[in-house]
């Protein structure tokens, strides 16, 4: 009985406390109401007078102005205050994958959500939650924390990052919500040379050095060279479980954004990755990318170039069986794709076509033969329609080609839908 | 292969130069004015995960109009220093104006004020106030 009486109690007071901040919140929303109307009054007789017979002068004009202007920062002021500082945002993609050879596959590639919260002006949280592939087990689909990160802003040119964060390399990595990419599947380049989405813990700076470039410096956890293969590094990333931080890898990224409508980056990224097996081992990657947009048109590329130091040292300690681990990897991509319709409309219509390279056997050391199939090139052509700006229908079509005459890369068919909100 | 390899680089480089020559010539197209009444007006496009200028500059004493359009999705401008934050519609769904008078001088962040993607903590630019 004495539970009950408690519980009512607490039901009662949660009752008043939910209620008085509505009544709080609906008494805000009603000044706010108040005001803009007043402000509409002021503005018709700001336009009378403008218009009318010269009754008014120029005095009592510029007064109503004042107290317009005044009205205007209240209603700022008390829209500030009922802002949430919470806010909870996500994107999906849907795909259809039909490869040749192969079978056809429905796949909910990604399921994503991101979570923001403002301590204040200066302090700030960002997170991005991911499930992939709608099914988690051993092998299948994954629930990765791609982004948790407090950002400290010191000043206009200077804040600090501390957590799990994107790395910043190339344009794809820190950019990779499906309305804002063309083709279904990410670019190739972006996924076997920098392994997007490639995250990682540590802490970094960030800012502005001069007017229109920008700067990233973070410190992060390293990459594990035992996961590293003949045909790339993907495997390498800890995806933030546990990341070695004994040598912490050193990531860099610059963009100028001075010129209108063209961004150039450039990334850079050292870290050692023999940790695990106590050898010296190490890896350096860097890129060079743009894009572009003029009007109709739009143009982007990237050109990358990994490094692995001591690649032999790694191929004999870790016995790699797909081939041995290239001193050099490298790759790049060119795409063009034309709008169809004016950037003013909701709607978007666009066609690209998209060359890539990438070669994770480019150099290995004397002794070694690169393993051919793993030097491929892809020809993707496709369209995106956007019956919304953040809604998008994908298809596209993709050669692939590897230099190995006896293995096929395969083409594939993709149809997707990926939306954001 | 190796010689597409360094066509790809050539072409590249090639296509940095050819753009970044012209987008210099295309600065100029910015809308950054004075109205009649002396209103320092400038538009300012957004996009995933930039302002289009990213920086500007204004008098001190100026009163300035912003006026934001997007390119992509829904994002938000805040000015934190003059008590500003308002939502940009999405693409082809109009444009937002922001008006203040710039009464002190130095450098201040306008940010992107609603959550719009991975990199969404990255958009931002500076308002420069200068005597």
């Amino acid at each position: 009985m004495r539970y009950k009486t408690i519980i009512c109690f607490v039901l009662i007071f949660i009752l008043l406390h939910v209620s008085g901040g509505f009544a709080q919140q609906t008494t805000k929303q009603d000044t706010v109401l108040e005001l803009m109307h007043r402000i509409e009054i002021l503005t018709e007789e700001i336009e009378k007078a403008k218009l009318g017979d010269g009754i008014r002068s120029g005095r009592q004009e510029s007064g109503i102005e004042e107290r317009l202007r005044a009205l205007e920062h209240q209603v700022a002021t008390l829209e500030l205050e009922q802002t949430s500082p919470t806010a909870l945002s996500g994107y999906m993609d849907f795909h259809y994958n039909k490869s040749s050879p192969g079978d056809a596959i429905l796949d909910f590639h990604r399921f994503v959500l991101l979570f923001s919260h403002e301590f204040s002006e200066s302090i700030r949280f960002y997170s991005e939650l991911e499930i992939e592939h709608a099914f988690i087990k051993s092998g299948q689909g994954e629930v990765e924390l791609e982004q948790a990160f407090i950002d400290f802003h010191i000043d206009p040119n200077l804040a600090i990052r501390v957590g799990i964060v994107l790395v910043p390399m190339g344009i794809q990595n820190e950019r990779h919500e499906g309305p804002a990419y063309f083709g279904v599947e990410r670019h190739q380049v972006e996924t076997v040379l920098i392994p997007t989405t490639w995250f990682d813990p540590g802490v970094g700076i960030f800012g502005r050095i001069v007017p229109g470039l920008d700067y990233k410096l973070y410190l992060l956890g390293s990459l594990d060279g035992t996961k590293f293969k003949a045909n790339g590094i993907r495997g390498a990333r800890s995806k933030g479980f546990k990341t070695n931080i004994d040598n912490p890898a050193i990531a860099g990224r610059l963009t100028y954004s001075g010129f209108k409508d063209l961004t150039v980056g450039t990334s850079l990224y050292y870290g050692d990755v023999g940790h695990k097996i106590d050898i010296d081992a190490s890896i350096t990657i860097y890129d060079i990318d743009f894009a572009y947009r003029y009007r109709f048109l739009e143009l982007r590329g990237i050109w990358t170039q990994t490094f692995v130091g001591n690649a032999d040292g790694l191929t004999a300690a870790i016995d790699a069986k797909d081939g041995p681990i290239a001193r050099r990897m490298e790759g790049f991509d060119l795409e063009v794709a034309v709008h169809l319709l004016p950037q003013t409309h909701e709607w978007d219509l666009a066609l690209f076509a998209r060359y890539e390279e990438a070669d994770t056997q480019a150099k290995l050391h004397s002794g070694f033969l690169p393993v051919r199939r793993f030097d491929r090139n892809w020809i993707t052509l496709g369209a995106s329609f956007l019956p919304h700006p953040d809604v998008v229908i994908k298809v596209d079509y993709q050669i692939g080609h590897n230099e190995d005459p006896t293995v096929e890369e395969g083409n594939s068919f993709n149809i997707g839908l990926g939306w954001w909100f | 292969m190796k010689f597409l390899s360094s066509l790809g680089r050539m072409g590249l480089i090639l296509v940095l130069v050819v753009f970044g020559i012209s987008s210099c010539t295309l600065t100029s197209s910015f809308i950054d004015k004075l109205a009649e009444d002396g209103t320092h007006i400038i538009q300012i496009e957004a996009e995933r995960f930039q302002f289009i200028p990213s920086q500007i500059r204004v008098r001190q004493g100026e009163r300035v109009r912003l006026i934001f359009r997007s390119r992509d999705t829904t994002h938000g401008v805040a000015i934190p220093e003059y008590q500003i934050r308002k939502d940009i519609p999405p693409r082809g769904k109009g444009e937002t104006i922001v008006e203040f008078t710039a009464d002190k001088i130095g450098s201040f962040t306008y940010r992107c004020s609603h959550l719009c993607g991975a990199g969404h903590a990255m958009m931002r630019g500076i308002i420069v106030v200068e005597p």
